[in-house]
């Protein structure tokens, strides 16, 4: 599997550079593709990992370009990759796509990753897999989100909450309570 | 709940199949321009809305001249928020001044105003409601809202709603300015901006402009302003004025010239542009050569074997890039962003750099006699325009004399208060503002005040409250329904205009000690006429006259002192109730209030020995405030439930 995690910390030239092209973009939209190019891959990766097909995840990918696009002069500089900002209207797109039923929303991650998760869960984390799977299906959309963002594909506290808009230490609070959750759920099972 | 599907170890999909299913960036731009932009973003709609509008108004003001005394009970009866004029001066024979000056020819200005603040006029900027182009001269109204009382005084709202979130504004700076031609109110060409070099107290960058969209009733965000130091802005402005003198002896010098590049854009005429002063490649720095043709750029079409030189002043450069073969290459230009742009790419990446164009050694020689040759002929046409526009040079370089001499003084004058220059752009004529939306943290504290007046001891008749934090360049209004929210800490100055149209002031000592005690502090206020008052809070708000802020400290006192009501409560932390002793006057009113204001309970007292149940509460510190029945004596007290 293609490594989900992605560099967040840029530094301050790389923000700079891509303002100076952000801005050139605003005024002239032909300019947006260099941007284009450059999140493509990315973008498309990271629906696909959300999404069952590829052609589903490429007509969210053409949605969402075309989105950030028409909505480009609202996009405020505020010190982040511009990932960030497209990352956050695909997460959007792809809630309202599985709300109107038209995608079948899935949260993938690598045996890796998910061992990882188990362990931080619990000690025994060989023989609760199964079990935390089964945990962590009875969990909302928007819980499972967070765990994807932050175990599934490694993301830091700073890059979630640019995603979901939520400020950085409600995410490390929600986090904290959906791992207590889902503690208990697997003490449950076993008791 | 649908269920949640997890899978583990997808298979992976290469980045190959990826790019095959990418649809061009051509298809991309086509299917963005297909999208159909909302009616009310158009341009005829807005242009239709305007003309609707003026319409409108000249209709309503038609109707209000012809039915003037019937129409005037008919609003009073009316009055609801709705149809209150946007703007809505609290005063009429009070406004803050403007500033007339009068734009003679059709060239494009430099207009200083008293403040200092530059304004670059284009050429052929205005044009009638029909979108005409205008005869001269035009009359231009100007005028700035410095400090909350100037915001006060013209009545221009300094809310914003955002998404139906309400914030007041804190302001940077705010400017209105007004074209006219024969008492008809002109408007701003399409495609033209005014440019503004704005002088501000502060030199924050996360203040935002806005332009206030009076159709809307709200304003609508503009984008960023440029922020310069002042320091750097008295370095240009000497610039310009050396600029000036060698424009008016009229001698050119051939030699290529950076820091003429200001009197050089004044030979820029319709059919002709200047060149690009030619520069000398840079064998260290990267650069491209390339086919493009140079009809779209005038400033570069004059020359061949023109280079381009990567600018890595704006943008870093990275050296891969260079090795790459590009398919194609595209060059744009961004006055603001830098000179030129090149984009480069290949199918299926691009990249975007700012490059400067230049010469090598060889075509540098001939690029430099183009040079001269063009300018010495647009100095020619420059010269002959001149002869024709002589007077109205004269007068212009005359006005623009006094006016540098003008803006030198200023400069000295409000060096110590103005640290940063704003420059933004205008796209229409009316009130431009640059803010800041108020965070609503440390304004948590609530009260909810009375007003009494000092002669007769009646309550007075107001509308609106106006509180300033001497901290914040804002004016926080409140209607007399609702609770007043204020930073308790810091020094607030509270004002209400009273339906006779008086004015109460409650200086920020006063404030401090009522708002301590209570919640609902009752102020004695002695009521001063409209020019007085506002003469009042201009001294007390930018805090120029310390002597009238002790001045009025007497004639707002609050009861605090004076006439309390002589109570006691006991037992007092209690568990379930309270007993209230009164000594001498019966017949009072009581309201309970919790620490965040809420009221709990009111009701009156007609005993000497009176009971409170504070079963219900939870337990908690609580406010018991008591007055008299003509409200001219008052206590609070602090009740604590266990």
């Amino acid at each position: 599997m293609y490594p989900a995690t992605e560099k967040f910390h840029f530094t301050r030239e790389q923000i700079l550079d891509e303002e100076y092209e952000i801005r050139a973009a605003m005024k002239d939209i032909s300019c947006f593709s260099p941007l284009y190019d450059r999140y493509y891959v990315r973008l498309f990766r990271y629906i696909y990992r959300r999404v069952e097909s590829e052609d589903n995840a490429a007509d969210i990918t053409s949605q969402v370009f075309l989105k950030a696009m028409l909505n480009l002069n609202k996009y405020q500089f505020r010190g982040v990759p511009f990932a960030s900002w497209l990352y956050r209207i695909a997460s959007n797109e792809i809630a309202g796509e599985f709300r109107s039923n038209i995608i079948c929303r899935e949260f993938n991650t690598t045996t890796e990753n998910l061992n990882q998760f188990a362990e931080e869960i619990d000690e025994n984390a060989n023989e609760m897999i199964q079990n935390l799977q089964n945990a962590m299906s009875t969990l909302s959309m928007g819980e499972m989100e967070l765990i994807e963002l932050r175990y599934f594909e490694k993301r830091s506290g700073l890059a979630i909450s640019e995603i979901t808009g939520l400020t950085e230490s409600n995410v490390k609070v929600k986090l904290h309570r959906i791992v207590q959750k889902l503690k208990d759920k697997i003490k449950n099972v076993r008791s | 709940m649908k269920k949640i599907k997890i899978n583990i170890d997808k298979p992976d999909i290469s980045d190959e199949k990826i790019l095959a299913k990418k649809p061009s960036f051509q298809t991309v731009l086509q299917n963005f321009h297909a999208v159909p932009k909302p009616f009310y973003k158009a341009s005829w709609f807005s242009g239709g809305v305007a003309g609707v509008t003026i319409a409108t108004i000249a209709l309503v003001g038609y109707y209000f001249i012809k039915h003037g005394n019937n129409s005037s009970t008919a609003n009073s009866n009316n009055d609801s928020l709705s149809t209150k004029p946007f703007i809505a001066k609290p005063f009429k024979n009070i406004d803050v001044p403007y500033e007339v000056m009068s734009v003679s020819s059709n060239c494009s200005h430099q207009l200083i105003t008293k403040t200092g603040t530059v304004l670059r006029i284009p050429d052929n900027a205005f044009v009638d409601s029909l979108g005409k182009p205008v005869t001269f001269p035009v009359e231009l109204k100007y005028r700035e809202f410095r400090n909350p009382v100037d915001f006060f005084e013209s009545g221009i709202p300094m809310n914003y709603d955002s998404n139906g979130v309400h914030y007041t504004f804190e302001s940077a700076g705010m400017i209105e300015l007004l074209a006219s031609k024969d008492g008809k109110n002109l408007s701003l060409a399409k495609d033209k901006t005014i440019g503004v070099d704005m002088k501000s107290p502060t030199e924050d960058s996360n203040y935002n402009i806005y332009y206030l969209d009076t159709t809307k009733r709200n304003w609508v965000y503009k984008g960023k302003d440029l922020i310069t130091s002042l320091d750097e802005k008295q370095k240009t402005a000497t610039q310009n004025n050396r600029n000036l003198k060698r424009d008016t002896a009229s001698t050119i010098n051939n030699e290529p010239n950076r820091s003429e590049e200001i009197r050089i854009e004044d030979l820029n005429s319709a059919t002709s542009k200047v060149p690009v002063v030619p520069a000398k490649a840079n064998k260290s720095k990267y650069i491209f050569k390339l086919d493009v043709d140079l009809s779209e750029w005038p400033e570069l079409n004059v020359y061949k074997n023109v280079l381009f030189q990567v600018d890595e002043t704006v943008k870093k450069f990275d050296a891969k890039l260079y090795t790459v073969k590009w398919t194609s290459a595209k060059l744009y230009q961004h006055a603001t962003v830098g000179n030129y742009s090149l984009m480069l790419s290949k199918n299926d990446t691009s990249v975007f750099i700012p490059v400067i164009p230049v010469f090598d050694e060889k075509s540098y020689a001939t690029a430099i006699s183009v040079y001269n040759q063009n300018i010495s002929k647009l100095v020619v046409e420059k010269q002959e325009r001149d002869k024709q526009n002589n007077l109205k040079m004269l007068t212009a370089l005359s006005s623009a004399n006094a006016l540098q001499q003008t803006i030198e003084l200023v400069n000295t004058v409000l060096s110590s208060e103005m640290k940063a220059l704003r420059t933004f752009e205008l796209t229409s004529f009316g009130d431009w503002n640059c803010d800041r939306p108020v965070p609503p943290i440390n304004r948590d504290f609530t009260i909810t005040p009375r007003f009494l007046n000092n002669a007769d001891g009646k309550s007075i008749k107001y509308e609106n409250v106006y509180i300033v934090d001497k901290n914040k360049n804002a004016l926080f209004t409140y209607n007399k329904s609702c609770p007043l929210l204020c930073n308790k800490k810091s020094n607030n100055i509270l004002w209400i205009v009273t339906t006779d149209n008086k004015i109460g002031i409650v200086n920020s000592q006063t404030f401090l000690d009522a708002v301590s005690e209570t919640t609902s502090p009752i102020f004695n206020l002695t009521l001063l006429n409209n020019s007085e008052g506002v003469n009042e809070l201009k001294s007390l708000v930018t805090g120029k006259n310390e002597e009238t802020d002790n001045l009025v400290t007497p004639t707002t006192t609050t009861e605090a002192a004076n006439n309390t009501l002589t109570a006691t409560a006991y037992p007092n932390p209690t568990k379930d109730v309270v007993n209230i002793k009164l000594q001498q006057e019966n017949n009072v009113t009581y309201t309970l209030t919790d620490m965040s204001g809420k009221l709990i309970l009111k009701g009156q007292f007609y005993d000497f020995q009176n009971k409170i149940d504070l079963s219900n509460c939870i337990s908690g510190v609580y406010n018991l405030s008591l007055f008299t029945s003509d409200l001219k004596q008052s206590k609070n007290i602090k009740i604590v439930k266990e």
